[in-house]
């Protein structure tokens, strides 16, 4: 008895903590840039056909919840790509580095994963890794530059995407025979006609599910594991991480930053690539050669994804797989009153909102942050405070500390501040 | 009320979560008067001058300059009350240069738009000169060096004509005929009818140049002396609350091996491109020896360093540890030779403010098998064992022990985690640059016996300084650089701080190396 009461008082303690911790706080900024972007969203509903709205609006969100529905799988096969993007913009962030030439990998993931499967009749893992292969080869191009040149990778990544695409038309209609199907208006091979082993496979689940089912996601979710695992469980993450925040500290510290600047970026091209595979292998779409002229839109979805999920690779699951159901979800509405765009449209606000309510979380916290204060000042008068100050000696130093820097600092400081006084607080109420 | 008084802060009280940092502190500064503020780091100075300056609002108390009653929001009003503040961290764009530093918010116009920098510049110029505070206006502030961007602050106070200036700790990187300087335009600018508020650990310079001294300790105002009437010993058992040591004792020196040999170094000057910064330095460093390198701040003293560390690529020279060239080869290596390095700027070399003080204890042995599971995952436990290893034995003060966010660490102790991590890893050579830089009387003492210790056991420490106290009672050897260039060699304890003052000015050279020379005293 005693035992199963203690687990439980320290289960809510820990969940308490938890619900305040700093990634929490993220969470809930995420939510409610979400909810609020619904529902200006649902306002131009409203606007353009107010019998329908709600309903229509209804239909948005659960149309893709069905579980066993072919849409269900659909999202769930859409979200894979979108997924290895959101994962290849945290990767780089982590590092310091903006990959925004994720498109360029993209495509070129696209030209390996296809080539490997329909001109050299490989199965579907050699196909995935000579993709992956190929986006680590294109994304450490501008790497190099960064780390050696010292050339933004903001430039040279747009620039390479570009040559991306059209680097990638041209192999196909050049020297690609096998791949391209020109009865089909220049279309890649459908892979089950030319090699069915290149395809993902769905574990037999395939004509049940719409032809949608197959273990893409999962690829995708490990891959989402690995990111957060090698970010903060290995070495190189500590080195990725270290060259990220300070970059002159990890020079002094005898880490090669330089190295490490090429290494992320060609894993974050790697997942980019992957991404590419899974949507591709997986026999979703074919690449129409002639009438790619722009860039695929997934991957920069994954830039999205990657900020709404805060950069953190478990956010961005969540965030891929929201997504992915309001751009899916907007099919189900009715397309009378509704352009389909409506998805789109909704998933630009949350982008913008995000920004907003970073804001809003910062304001929050230092209205948090000064109601503590008040309270602390009173149980100091209170007579209890003598205590405090002799064992907090620390603390004071590092508020005499946090005053001496940067005017914009106040306010993340003010931030941290108050969520070590609220963890301090738990422990203090646990002991009594 | 006291017409005179220009500020009076009275009964000031300001909490933060779990500590009061102000209780009660009264404080006046009278017209043309330098009143110094001291107290050891967190003793509540800076928070005090954060609610003058407006970063803070007071929980309790009232301000009142020239006897009204203020309110002070931000530093935009402080401002425009004539308060002006020099802080400890500088507050500089990194990317402009002194010029547009000091123009900063303040431009003078034509039409409300156009930019009119010739009458700033002639003005800056002007106060330049009248205060021998000599800078380039046209250099980068990343470029120059830290008592250069220093000056820039003070240029900026002058050049807004403030009647109220603060000076948060400004000798802490000035060479002792800098400080004497500054202490002279101080003394001026009272005359002038300025009012200075000025913080500090060092007494003699409290006690050479203001008026009256207010001392602080955990929060709150211990007792506010004239110093015609009060003594060093009596300021610092006031300040710290006990009686303080001011010399190190040392044992008796046993001198080993070379440890290091520098041979004809030469950098180049990052800003004036086709310039040579270290100009052809020699000097050895054996084992059991303390050798400073002192001279004024910006004579090459950091870049040689930089060069040593291999932060920077040498442009000529040879450098040797031990028997290995290590000329050009990685930071990595040296690392793994056993050279250790506490870097000038603890904020940008030394650590990563963003991880917690565990990380920063490994920052550069995270990769040893010790730190590690299988090569390439990361034990967090010993990491953790480790950083309170270092907690305990070199007494570093945190919120939350190892997770604590470095970046929440008074200056103090992040510097005692810079000292405890690159002295635990046993170096032979130690190169120490500024290390007690802005620390306080207590945290001194510390890590000077730190730096003596190594010396005891046999290592071989290079230090760097500018303040020539430290150069003393420290070193074994002084090696005085001046423009790139080694002018002279001398034994502590047949020199005074004058002779070493001509040196370091430049106006006498006596030095020349001679290869195998056995250094130092026998």
């Amino acid at each position: 008895m005693e035992k199963t009461k203690k687990f439980f008082t320290e289960l809510s303690k820990r969940t308490f903590n938890l619900l305040k911790s700093q990634g929490a706080f993220k969470t809930y900024s995420s939510i409610i840039c979400i909810v609020i972007s619904l529902f200006i969203g649902i306002i131009f509903l409203l606007c353009m056909d107010p019998a329908n709205a709600l309903p229509e609006f209804g239909n948005l969100i659960t149309g893709g919840l069905k579980f066993g529905s072919a849409n269900f799988f659909a999202i769930l096969a859409k979200t894979a790509p979108l997924l290895c993007c959101g994962l290849s913009i945290v990767f780089a962030n982590k590092t310091g580095m903006f990959n925004i030439g994720v498109a360029g990998q993209y495509t070129i993931g696209i030209l390996g994963s296809l080539m490997f499967a329909l001109q050299f009749n490989c199965p579907w893992y050699v196909c995935i890794l000579m993709a992956m292969v190929f986006g680590a080869i294109w994304a450490a191009l501008p790497g190099l530059l960064k780390a050696f040149c010292n050339v933004s990778e903001v430039i040279s990544g747009i620039m390479l995407n570009w040559i991306a695409l059209f680097f990638t038309n041209y192999s196909f209609q050049t020297y690609l025979n096998g791949c391209v199907d020109i009865t089909q208006g220049s279309k890649t091979y459908d892979l089950d006609k030319i090699n069915p082993g290149a395809k993902i496979p769905d574990l037999g689940l395939s004509s049940s599910t719409g032809g949608y089912f197959t273990i893409a996601i999962f690829i995708a979710l490990i891959a989402a594991i690995i990111v957060w695992f090698i970010m903060s469980k290995t070495t190189l993450g500590f080195q990725l991480k270290a060259s990220g925040l300070n970059k002159d500290a990890t020079k002094y510290a005898g880490i090669k930053e330089k190295r490490n600047i090429i290494i992320s970026m060609a894993i974050s091209g790697a997942l980019a690539a992957l991404g590419a595979s899974l949507y591709y292998l997986a026999g979703l779409e074919e690449w129409s050669v002639q009438a790619s002229t722009a860039l695929p839109q997934v991957p920069w979805n994954g830039i999205v994804v990657a900020f709404v999920g805060q950069l953190s690779p478990i956010g961005t699951i969540f965030a891929s797989i929201f997504t992915t159901l309001i751009s899916h979800g907007s099919r189900f509405m009715l397309q009378t009153s509704f352009p389909a765009e409506i998805g789109d449209f909704i998933t630009g606000l949350i982008v913008y909102l995000s920004g907003l309510t970073n804001l809003a979380v910062i304001l929050v916290n230092k209205y948090l942050a000064k109601r503590k204060e008040k309270q602390q000042a009173l149980t100091l008068a209170g007579g209890e405070g003598g205590s405090l100050i002799t064992n907090e000696n620390v603390v004071k130093e590092e508020t005499s500390n946090s005053e001496s820097d940067e005017e914009s600092n106040l306010e993340s400081k003010d931030e941290s501040v108050s969520l070590n006084n609220l963890e301090e607080n738990n422990e203090e109420g646990g002991n009594k | 009320m006291d017409e005179n008084y220009v500020i009076e802060m009275e009964h000031i009280s300001k909490s933060f979560p779990g500590i009061k940092a102000n209780d009660d502190i009264t404080l006046r500064l009278k017209k043309g008067e330098i009143h110094a503020l001291l107290g050891e780091n967190g003793a509540g100075k800076s928070t005090l001058m954060s609610i003058l300056f407006g970063f803070y609002q007071p929980d309790e108390g009232t301000i009142k300059i020239n006897g009204k009653e203020v309110e002070i929001k931000d530093p935009n009003q402080a401002n425009d009350l004539g308060i002006g503040m020099v802080h400890q961290h500088f507050k500089l764009v990194e990317v402009f240069t002194v010029l547009e530093n000091i123009i900063l918010g303040v431009e003078p116009t034509k039409f409300k738009f156009i930019l009119t920098e010739k009458e700033a510049r002639q003005k800056i110029i002007e106060l330049s000169k009248k205060y021998g505070l000599e800078v380039d206006v046209d250099a980068k502030i990343e470029d120059i060096t830290v008592g250069m961007q220093q000056k820039t602050e003070i240029l900026k106070m002058l050049y807004r004509e403030n009647d109220i200036l603060i000076f948060d700790e400004p000798t802490a990187v000035l060479t002792p005929q800098e400080i004497d300087e500054l202490l002279v335009i101080m003394k001026n600018l009272a005359k002038e009818g300025k009012s200075i508020l000025f913080i500090s650990h060092k007494l003699d310079e409290i006690m050479n140049v203001s008026d009256t001294c207010s001392v602080l300790r955990k929060g709150k105002l211990i007792a506010t002396k004239k110093i015609s009437e009060t003594s060093k010993e009596e300021l610092s058992k006031l300040m710290v609350g006990r009686d303080v040591s001011f010399s190190v004792d040392k044992k008796e020196q046993k001198l080993g091996e070379t440890v290091l040999k520098v041979r004809n170094l030469v950098m180049a000057d990052k800003i004036h491109n086709g310039h040579d910064i270290v100009n052809g330095v020699s000097f050895d460093v054996r084992k059991g020896e303390i050798v400073c390198i002192a001279g004024i701040d910006g004579n090459g003293q950091s870049e040689l360093v930089y060069g040593i560390t291999g932060l920077e690529k040498v442009k000529d020279g040879s450098i040797k540890f031990k028997d290995t060239d290590i000329t050009n080869i990685s930071i990595f290596k040296r690392n793994n030779f056993g050279l250790a390095h506490i870097p000038e700027d603890r904020h940008k070399h030394g650590l990563v403010l963003d991880y917690p003080l565990s990380y920063n204890s490994v920052l550069e042995n995270f990769w040893k098998p010790d730190y590690t599971k299988l090569k390439f995952l990361l034990d967090e436990k010993k990491i953790n064992s480790y950083a309170n290893k270092l907690i305990q034995d070199y007494d570093i003060r945190s919120a939350e022990g190892a997770k604590t966010i470095v970046r929440s660490m008074s200056g103090g102790n992040q510097q005692k985690i810079i000292v405890a991590r690159e002295i635990d890893r046993n170096p032979e050579l130690l190169i120490a640059v500024q290390p007690t830089r802005g620390l306080d009387v207590g945290a001194i003492e510390n890590i000077h016996r730190q730096i003596v210790n190594e010396r005891d056991n046999g290592h071989a420490v290079l230090l760097v300084s500018f303040e020539l106290d430290e150069v003393l009672d420290l070193s074994d050897r002084i090696l005085v650089m001046f423009n790139g260039k080694i002018v002279g060699e001398f034994n502590p304890k047949e020199t005074t701080p004058e002779e070493l003052g001509l040196y370091m000015a430049g106006s006498k050279e006596n030095y020349e190396f001679k290869e195998e020379e056995e250094n130092g005293k026998d």
